[in-house]
């Protein structure tokens, strides 16, 4: 057994609850460790000088001071009141709590859902013309989210009308 | 309840109060108010304070004794409501920046077995002294002095102990362990 193992068992020691194999390997130890001795001593002599301490009263007037909290106590409002009471606080947090859980469930929704979102008009000048690729994400100030939506939304279209556009012009060469 | 000299259990009183019986709460005071009241001032140091904690305390039982479940003692109830009304009241006056215990640094330290070189030899003949032991008690760790003051004080079984503080046995064996060391240093320290 070393310094460390003796400290953890120290308390078991103290009070006889060590295994007979145990206590035999901490009496050895401490055959051998004087500071292990002397920290043995000093546990004793703490937990013997705890004990003897004088028990502490509470002042004589402590139960009268009691009785008087507690018969303010029976004058407060009945407890069948305050259930009452408790559960109608208890079913206006519960409503509250719904109420902002729905409107941040709104907000979050109607910022981040594409098809909730308002397409931007894009301005006629600013198309592209038939046939040539450009981007139709022009108006500076636009909200990234809306560009994203409306890009997709107007390549969809443009590309639909070029592919008019050509037959036309296949159509109009024969 | 019943009349006479019959010694009832503290389970057995606690239900009787339940069932509407005030005599049987007044009992359980007679039978815990200074068991609660050393318990509580050698936690937090002031005999007013610890007086209004055990007030406090039975107040809990008065108002909240339904809460009481057979599936512990007694005497584990109410120490712990006792101990959480301490610990509070501790923290608060952390919070008021008052004189707080454990900000001496002393929890962190680890122990190291004197050296018998140091002063080889010396011996406790006398006893460490009420005053002595009640200031190093302040400058233990809550969690050290807690079980310190139940086990070697209050004088309760490990089993209760770890009940009331809510953590296991060997927990509770460990922290009285160092906690005992601890005690130990700062009394050398003050002598």
């Amino acid at each position: 057994m070393n310094c460390y193992r003796f400290q953890q068992i120290l308390s078991d020691y103290i009070e006889e609850i060590l295994s007979h194999g145990e206590r035999r390997k901490a009496d050895v130890h401490l055959n051998e460790c004087p500071p292990c001795r002397e920290l043995l001593e000093d546990n004793r002599q703490l937990i013997s000088s705890v004990k003897h301490i004088p028990l502490k009263r509470c002042r004589s007037d402590f139960n009268a001071r009691l009785q008087a909290r507690i018969a303010v106590e029976k004058n407060r409002p009945a407890p069948v009141l305050r259930t009452v009471w408790r559960s109608w606080t208890r079913g206006i947090s519960a409503a509250a709590a719904v109420v902002l859980f729905m409107s941040a469930g709104w907000i979050s929704y109607t910022a981040y859902n594409p098809r909730s979102a308002v397409k931007l008009p894009v301005p006629q000048a600013e198309q592209a013309p038939a046939g040539s690729f450009q981007s139709p994400v022009q108006s500076p100030g636009v909200q990234p989210m809306m560009v994203r939506q409306n890009t997709v939304m107007d390549s969809a279209e443009s590309s639909s009308q070029n592919f008019e556009n050509r037959i036309q012009l296949v159509n109009d060469r024969e | 309840m019943k009349k006479g000299s019959v010694k009832y259990t503290d389970e057995e009183l606690i239900r009787s109060f339940q069932g509407g019986e005030e005599r049987a709460f007044y009992e359980l005071v007679q039978r815990y108010r200074d068991k609660l009241y050393n318990f509580v001032y050698r936690f937090v140091g002031q005999e007013e304070i610890a007086e209004d904690i055990v007030q406090d305390t039975f107040m809990k039982l008065y108002t909240s004794a339904d809460m009481y479940r057979e599936i512990a003692k007694f005497s584990t109830w109410i120490y712990t409501i006792a101990a959480n009304l301490a610990k509070t009241e501790l923290r608060k006056r952390k919070r008021r920046k008052v004189m707080s215990l454990n900000d001496m640094g002393l929890d962190d330290r680890e122990y190291e077995i004197p050296s018998s070189s140091e002063d080889p030899g010396r011996e406790y003949d006398s006893r460490f002294s009420e005053s002595d032991i009640q200031n190093a008690m302040k400058k233990l760790g809550e969690q050290f002095r807690t079980v310190i003051i139940l086990r070697d004080i209050q004088e309760l079984s490990y089993e209760e102990i770890s009940k009331i503080v809510d953590v296991p046995e060997g927990t509770v064996k460990s922290r009285i362990n160092r906690g005992r060391q601890k005690l130990i240093q700062i009394l050398k320290g003050l002598e």
